[in-house]
């Protein structure tokens, strides 16, 4: 029997920080590629898609979470698609008609994708169905903020090299590469990226290891 | 029974890769040489740049990495030239030092050095340069006018001329004699026009075994076969000869595609891997956007070769089995 709040916060850490950065979604899971090769090419862009990304998954888990295991395997994708759907269409018209309507001009095609990327489907379809609420709720916002910093990064480290502004601010650069906004530029940081992640790791695991003979001699 | 554990490139030869990597400098020589005789010192410069600048990467990636030098190998320096011949000869000289250095530290050394590399470094820093500077990279000096380049200053002032690659792609009539293709007397780059040479160093690099005669025969029947098939200037024989003389096409059978290390080991894989990489050269001279795509099919065959390996090892075995099984 699942319970809805878990009281073992440790649990609820260890997804945090499995989601966030030892298996990040993007840099070690590979998940969610496809959006910042193709449009983290302006820091502007990459911010809404974070944010619309963490809009649908962070209810999708929850709901899969406490109604996944109830509801039959066929009926589960259609309805949380359809759900991100519905958060999405919401999220374009407020971003039409509030913020910026030459950002949605580029983003909406974009914007609705995000209902049916892996990232989505993966997280709230696989993972929440098969954990508590608050681990899944956890996992939700470690995917969404690991995803959202990847993308940011991406998207400003392109947006400076292709452009030379930093949110559509210059930078008065000598020298700017129009063709770093191509995708094989975000694909050889991605691979950067990923590398220098598995690097952090082994430098964290090496201290532990050595912290941990420390005490052992203690 | 113990094995001994060896990275790629595996040799059948008792030499180490600095062989065969000498045996790739000495064939890049003449072909140097030849270019010399139509624009004067300034190529030889270039492609000496292009060497400095992948040899100094490669240290500096080994001293930061805390490894063995590696540069003793001759495979960084060979990256370097390779990346330089591929310039055009009015090439400004900070671009063979970015192409290599991209070559080395973004595609040779993060994948964890000599023998390791999933792409051939030099492709791919000419692949970069031809996205990041096509201007510059197809803007080639008339080699009638018999005048050395100028070593310093600017160079808005020498006549360039359309490459038999770039008059096709546009559809026109070339002008340019069997004869002229043989002696490199023709618009392009530094070390890829003088056919007969290219032709000489290739015989030269298989009777070394540096080279393999299965790759590049298979590779040139196949860009053959694709001209013959679907020809951009009239005549057969006329558009089998200036698809596989113009542009780079042939130096990259002969360097780019025999590297030890991005190659198939298998005779059947290297044919294989050499027909794809000619009939993708092809499709990316109709369908490009540049008029020569010869390095982004050498990086597209390369990811394949593995692949083309196993499967060509499977295939193999089978037969063999199913031989086995009926004779038996």
């Amino acid at each position: 029997m699942k319970q809805p709040f878990s009281k073992n916060l440790k649990e609820v850490g260890d997804a945090f920080l499995d989601s966030f950065l030892v298996k990040n979604i993007v840099l070690v899971q590979a998940i969610g590629i496809c959006p910042i090769i193709a449009i983290g090419t302006h820091l502007k862009y990459g911010v809404v898609l974070a944010v619309c990304t963490a809009l649908v998954l962070l209810p999708a888990s929850l709901f899969m979470s406490f109604l996944g295991d109830k509801l039959p395997a066929w009926l589960r994708a259609p309805l949380y698609t359809v759900g991100a759907a519905a958060i999405l269409l919401g999220a374009a018209v407020f971003l039409d008609r509030l913020i910026s309507h030459e950002l949605y001009a580029i983003l909406y095609l974009f914007i609705p994708l995000m209902a049916v990327n892996t990232l989505v489907s993966y997280r709230a379809g696989g993972f929440s169905v098969s954990h508590e609420p608050a681990v899944a709720l956890a996992d939700a916002l470690a995917s969404s903020l690991g995803f959202g910093l990847v993308l940011c990064v991406v998207s400003a480290l392109r947006e400076m090299a292709a452009f030379g502004t930093l949110w559509d601010i210059p930078l008065h650069m000598e020298l700017t590469l129009p063709e770093a906004s191509l995708p094989y530029a975000a694909f050889i940081m991605l691979g950067f990226m990923a590398a220098f992640l598995q690097w952090l790791k082994a430098v964290l695991s090496r201290r532990a290891g050595r912290r941990g003979e420390g005490r052992r001699a203690e | 029974m113990t094995f001994k554990l060896a990275h790629a490139p595996h040799l059948r030869r008792t030499e180490s890769a600095a062989f065969m990597s000498l045996d790739v400098l000495v064939a890049l020589l003449p072909l140097l040489l030849s270019s010399a005789v139509y624009y004067g010192a300034r190529p030889a410069i270039l492609v000496l740049l292009g060497m400095a600048s992948a040899v100094l990467c490669e240290t500096i990636c080994c001293l930061i990495m805390k490894r063995a030098p590696t540069v003793l190998d001759g495979t960084a320096a060979v990256t370097g030239g390779i990346v330089g011949m591929l310039l055009p000869p009015l090439a400004p000289y900070w671009m063979p030092v970015i192409g290599a250095a991209f070559a080395i530290l973004v595609v040779k050394m993060p994948m964890g050095g000599s023998g390791r590399n999933l792409f051939n470094p030099a492709a791919a820093g000419v692949a970069v340069l031809t996205l990041c500077f096509s201007g510059l990279m197809f803007r080639y000096p008339d080699p009638g006018q018999n005048v050395p380049l100028p070593l310093t200053g600017s160079v808005a002032q020498v006549i360039t001329e359309s490459s038999p690659a770039a008059q096709m792609m546009s559809g026109g009539q070339t002008l340019y004699s069997p004869m002229m293709l043989l002696l490199g007397d023709f618009p392009g780059p530094i070390g890829a026009t003088a056919i007969a040479v290219i032709a000489a160093c290739a015989l030269y690099l298989f009777s070394r075994r540096s080279a393999s005669p299965l790759i590049t025969l298979s590779y040139l029947a196949a860009c053959a076969g694709m001209a013959a098939l679907f020809p951009r200037v009239p005549g057969l024989t006329n558009s089998v000869l200036m698809e596989l003389c113009s542009g780079y096409l042939l130096f990259a059978g002969v360097f780019l595609l025999n590297d030890p290390v991005t190659a198939p080991r298998h005779w059947l894989g290297r044919l294989v891997y050499g027909a794809l990489a000619g009939v993708l050269v092809m499709l990316l001279r109709y369908y490009g956007r540049f008029e020569e795509g010869a390095c982004f099919a050498v990086l597209l065959v390369n990811a394949f070769a593995p692949v083309i390996d196993r499967m060509c090892w499977g295939l193999l075995n089978f037969y063999r089995i199913r031989k086995g099984a009926h004779s038996g």
